[in-house]
């Protein structure tokens, strides 16, 4: 069975290295990048089966990454994370074309849920 | 009040202090975020070297868990700070009764605690929204707190039950046992002026003070 591939994209690089080598402890390959400039260029030279996507970044906006992917990839799922309180901002995402969205901290199991179910999509 | 067309709330510093309050919440998160993922990774690694660790495991996974209730803590609480923060985002908008209150009272906890005091929240499955000043609302229940604090002794449970009644919201607070007469801090009149602001009523009940808040304010 092919490995799946995840693409994290997030600012926060110790968040990442803990959440990638998590994910690679069940299985999965994942690259990690720390900006949205970086991760575009990874969906080309990498393209990975799955893309999980931190709302805000410096610079380039989840939103506007989003938006560049979905053009380009329109079957490639986008998850979002978002560490803000309130869902409009998932809601947002999800009108632009995300998978679906995911509040941080994450809990593990859904994540993998979620990723499963973006594989079956 | 003046005219506001970009519907946020008309007074600029409670506008930036949302903002400022809404930047600290989102980095609590993301701090939460990485000690839940580097507790998680070192859960997920004991288990694998299970054999070797036998002895210290019990007590590594004993201060996980410990971390993980802070973590949930953390989480509950700038969840509650962030609703504060969007309050003034709107100056009329809908609002969650219930969780504006959890709101509110997770920030008083500590002062409870202190004194002695207990707080419930009854009925906090109901879901209950009203159109209304978000700012106001969110302060209107912080003074009746507090009166309900001032009015009470240690050993007391301050009751808050929130009822839905057609066209109406009714907020029951109970459990005070000290005489509501006395007004000293001026809080009762403070609170009687935040819910004539939100176009609602107040008044003492028999041993309940009642707040009552139209569903839908007119502008």
């Amino acid at each position: 069975m092919t490995t799946m591939k995840v693409l994290l994209i997030d600012d926060e690089q110790e968040f990442t290295g803990a959440l990638a080598e998590r994910l690679e402890l069940r299985d999965y390959t994942v690259q990690t990048v720390d900006n949205g400039e970086d991760g575009l260029s990874a969906v080309e030279n990498n393209p990975p089966h799955i893309v999980v996507l931190d709302l805000k970044m410096p610079g380039l906006s989840g939103i506007e990454v989003l938006k560049r992917i979905k053009s380009r990839h329109p079957d490639l799922p986008v998850l979002l994370l978002t560490g803000y309180g309130s869902t409009e901002d998932g809601i947002k995402g999800m009108q632009h074309g995300a998978f679906d969205y995911m509040m941080k901290p994450l809990n593990i199991d859904e994540l993998i849920a979620k990723l499963q179910e973006a594989a079956g999509k | 009040m003046t005219a506001n067309t970009d519907n946020r709330h008309p007074d600029p510093h409670v506008v930036f202090l949302g903002r400022v309050v809404a930047s600290y919440s989102h980095e609590i998160r993301n701090i939460l975020a990485i000690i839940n993922e580097s507790t998680g990774l070192m859960h997920d690694l004991l288990n694998l070297k299970k054999e070797e660790l036998s002895g210290h495991a019990q007590r590594f996974t004993k201060t996980l868990e410990d971390i993980g209730q802070q973590i949930q803590r953390g989480q509950d609480l700038s969840t509650f700070l962030n609703t504060l923060a969007h309050a003034p985002d709107k100056e009329v908008g809908g609002v969650d009764i219930v969780h504006t209150m959890q709101t509110v009272f997770a920030l008083s906890n500590r002062l409870l605690k202190n004194k002695k005091m207990g707080l419930c929240l009854e009925g906090k499955d109901i879901k209950l929204q009203v159109t209304t000043r978000p700012v106001e609302c969110m302060h209107c229940f912080f003074c009746a707190l507090e009166w309900a604090m001032t009015h009470s002794q240690a050993d007391d449970e301050i009751v808050f039950q929130p009822l839905d009644s057609e066209q109406e919201v009714h907020i029951n607070v109970s459990g005070w046992s000290l005489d509501p007469s006395t007004d000293a801090n001026g809080l009762m009149t403070r609170l009687q002026d935040l819910v004539a602001a939100l176009q609602g009523t107040c008044a003492l009940q028999d041993k309940k003070l009642v707040i009552t808040l139209p569903k839908q304010i007119e502008s």
